[in-house]
């Protein structure tokens, strides 16, 4: 019986402490990042969003996946407003003097770096954050499609602090904050 | 003799796009121009964090009543014994009268051809030997529901006579035979 025969671990059961974790703790120091027992990490950005200080957050566009299809033009051309541009809740829009449509320069707090986006004004999405679809390709000269329709590319947007280097494999990528301003 | 119907299924449209990609590339469309059948525009309802978004496939009504066929000048806008309203592309002399005439934006005129080109129902190419249209095969929700209103035990026949899926703009009288089952919003 499959359930009967004990798991790959060193208690045969499932581990919901770490042994692994808990030798990284006393190897590399305690950090909340790499507790033993799972813990809630607050966002690195938590409660900073405030003016034009966004959250900037991405997903995926449903007419695309990756770079494997950005540059088809038939999907390109189904693809929706939405799927090409910043998401901005529409009161905060206002307050900050944007309108559907209008370009905007978005700068990543994290990096320093900017990227221009083209605003799509709605109540989709929640008043501290943006989101976007990452930018597959726009910035290549070859991928001649693609060149014209544009998210944020994302690797302008995010970078793995150091403090991160020591073991996540992960960058971090919704917890961003960036100032969006009227291009 | 048949009565082409569709069933529009706005609760199940995931507003993905592939009925219009499966049109134009069944009905060479010129797509590269936006110039094509069938759109799928979106709606929002509602104020943040209580909002619906709610996608609206279009394209031609196959009125049975069509008023794209009434102003035709040359009769190349017609009505067939199915109830499909086709273009003769041989007699169309692409005057765009009846693109004024459609109250439902279904028409355009194909610069290539210099003629006007519509939904079709995939008719000839596809109708006619027994296969779905291309966008109702193609579609992921089962959000378009193609069939005949004169087939009792059809599944627009249910929808449409049961009054689930209703017409748009049913006070032009023009009997559209494209119904909607529509999504609940937030108000």
């Amino acid at each position: 019986m499959p359930y009967k025969k004990p798991l790959q671990t060193p208690t045969g059961k499932v581990e919901i402490y770490s042994m692994k974790l808990l030798g990284i703790t006393s190897k590399a120091g305690k950090n909340p990042n790499w507790d033993p027992l799972p813990d809630w990490v607050p966002p690195r950005v938590f409660n900073k969003a405030s003016g034009n200080v966004f959250y900037l957050t991405y997903g995926r566009s449903p007419v695309t996946s990756h770079t494997h299809t950005s540059d088809n033009d038939l999907l390109i051309s189904i693809a929706r407003k939405g799927h090409y541009s910043l998401w901005i809740n529409a009161k905060r829009a206002a307050e900050l003097g944007i309108k559907d449509g209008d370009l905007v320069k978005v700068t990543s707090l994290a990096t320093g770096k900017s990227a221009t986006a083209v605003a799509f004004v709605t109540e989709g999405v929640r008043p501290d954050t943006v989101f976007t679809v990452s930018g597959w390709g726009i910035e290549s000269d070859r991928l001649t499609n693609a060149k014209k329709v544009g998210g944020v590319p994302m690797n302008r947007m995010w970078k793995i602090f150091e403090d991160q280097y020591k073991l996540l494999p992960n960058a971090l990528m919704q917890e961003i904050l960036v100032r969006v301003e009227k291009a | 003799m048949a009565k082409y119907a569709m069933v529009m299924d706005t609760r199940s449209c995931i507003g993905c796009g592939a009925c219009i990609a499966a049109c134009d590339l069944e009905n060479d469309t010129e797509w590269r121009d936006g110039r094509r059948r069938t759109h799928v525009p979106e709606f929002f309802f509602g104020e943040f964090p209580n909002v619906t978004r709610v996608f609206v496939p279009r394209l031609c009504m196959h009125c049975e009543n069509p008023p794209c066929v009434t102003v035709c000048p040359t009769g190349a806008s017609y009505k067939n014994e199915d109830g499909v309203v086709l273009v003769h592309h041989e007699i169309c002399i692409g005057c765009k009268y009846c693109i004024v005439a459609c109250p439902y934006l279904a028409r355009y005129l194909d610069e290539r051809k210099g003629v006007i080109d519509k939904c079709t129902f995939c008719y000839d190419n596809r109708v006619l030997q027994g296969r779905q249209p291309a966008c109702v095969e193609t579609c992921v929700g089962h959000a378009r529901i193609f069939g005949d209103l004169e087939d009792p035990n059809s599944e627009v026949y249910k929808l449409a006579k049961s009054g689930v899926a209703v017409q748009l703009r049913p006070d032009l009288l023009t009997e559209p035979k494209v119904f909607y089952i529509r999504r609940a919003v937030e108000e």
